[in-house]
């Protein structure tokens, strides 16, 4: 398993920071470093397949920002953890595909707000994805390849002791539920 | 004399470069912004702007959604702008003026904004001119066309049989007509000597460029909109899109 970084996601963040670095030079380089930090997971050979939970959080908020950023004013993305968690050993690249999804698939016209909470429940770590986009029936019919890759990775590690749910958001929008056992 | 600009992108940056690359340009004017498929169709048809610099990917829609929809409403430059390469093909067949890819520089750009001058201000009315001699080579009691070509040299005049000739070339006041491995001088302005043949048989693929039909073994499509013709003796001629579209249909089904 490897991160992907987009051709498309790499050439437009480029050419987003080569617009911002005429703006505001320190929100430039805040870009070039959080693309380094995708990079460098899109690199990583050593292809850990548990890693820990702050390592996951790392690339989401590196992938988050430069999202904000090119979606400027039109994009809310919202992080919540709970606090001391970030040690816990999870799943490797399990949150890109998801929010990778939501961003790309699920939000209409590059607009909407975005919102992740992992949370520890008893002895399961869970993570909820919600957007507030086109719905599940719409984002049916342009299905990511990355649901069925998390779904399929979570029976692999997790047989019986992980749960997976995707259900419609009121008024409209998309929430995922995943959830695996707490691993030290 | 300003030029009309309307630029289409979905992402603020992209539009904010864009906006700051022309503004550096006394002679362009930005006069709308669009960021989905559906405004840039209205803004491109209500206030026809000289030249659309067009993001193809826009979300989940794409910037050739754009110009289908304005096709035979209104006929801008395009300007196609894009992060990636693979749509390369598909720009050349919507005859787009040019194709900026991301991230692009200001040199970059200000080459592409001297193509847009030169288009707006010399249409080349040279494929109008092509338009007009085909369908005038159809109508009834119209003159049939020479069987051959009067070629007068410093020691003699003789003719060239038309149907010898591969190709013809416009080279300052004189025109070469290439015939069986032979070229031949006539001074003579290209347009004067074409108007003689049979628009069946030679199309003209260039402002300077008249070629057999026959002749073409192969076309090739180059960068920025312009194909590369191959001929039967291997020669290699620039076929410029504007002649690419008049092209017979069964050629450029080849394509």
């Amino acid at each position: 398993l490897t991160a992907q970084v987009e051709p498309h996601f790499l050439f437009n963040t480029l050419n987003a920071i080569s617009n911002r670095m005429h703006e505001d030079i320190d929100a430039a380089d805040r870009m070039i470093s959080d693309l380094g930090s995708l990079l460098r997971a899109a690199y990583d050979l050593d292809n850990h397949v548990l890693v820990p939970l702050e390592h996951e959080l790392a690339w989401l908020r590196g992938y988050a920002s430069l999202m904000t950023e090119r979606f400027r004013g039109q994009l809310l993305f919202t992080l919540i953890v709970e606090p001391g968690l970030e040690s816990l050993q999870v799943p490797r690249l399990l949150l890109q595909p998801l929010v990778e999804n939501a961003l790309t698939h699920g939000l209409r016209d590059g607009r909407g707000s975005l919102r992740v909470e992992v949370a520890r429940r008893g002895s399961q770590l869970q993570y909820t994805i919600s957007d507030d986009g086109i719905g599940i029936k719409e984002a049916a019919a342009n299905p990511g390849t990355g649901l069925s890759n998390v779904t399929r990775r979570l029976d692999l590690l997790f047989p019986e002791t992980h749960t997976f749910t995707m259900t419609a958001r009121e008024p409209h929008g998309t929430v995922i539920k995943l959830s695996f056992p707490v691993l030290n | 004399l300003t030029h009309s600009v309307i630029i289409v992108e979905d992402e603020p940056p992209a539009r904010a470069k864009l906006k700051r690359f022309l503004a550096s340009l006394p002679d362009f004017q930005v006069v709308a912004e669009a960021e989905t498929v559906e405004i840039a169709v209205a803004e491109i048809t209500t206030r026809r702007p000289d030249v659309v610099y067009l993001d193809i990917q826009l979300g989940e829609r794409s910037g050739f959604d754009v110009v289908d929809q304005i096709r035979g409403v209104v006929s801008p430059y395009i300007v196609f702008t894009t992060a990636y390469a693979e749509y390369a093909v598909q720009a050349f067949d919507v005859q787009a003026l040019d194709y900026l890819l991301k991230p692009f520089d200001r040199d970059r750009f200000l080459r592409s904004s001297e193509r847009v001058r030169v288009a707006l201000a010399d249409p080349d009315h040279g494929d109008l001119e092509e338009r007009v001699r085909r369908v005038l080579a159809t109508m009834p009691g119209r003159s049939v066309p020479v069987k051959q070509v009067l070629v007068r040299d410093r020691i003699r005049a003789y003719f060239v049989p038309v149907d010898t000739i591969d190709r013809i070339t416009a080279a300052g006041n004189y025109v070469e007509i290439h015939a069986a491995g032979k070229v031949h001088l006539v001074r003579e302005p290209l347009t004067q000597l074409i108007a003689q043949l049979d628009a069946g048989d030679f199309i003209r693929v260039h402002r300077s460029h008249v070629v057999r039909l026959a002749f073409i073994a192969e076309l090739q499509p180059m960068f920025h909109g312009d194909y590369e013709l191959i001929l039967k003796n291997g020669e290699r001629l620039a076929l410029s899109r504007r002649y690419k579209a008049l092209l017979p249909a069964a050629i450029r089904e080849r394509l």
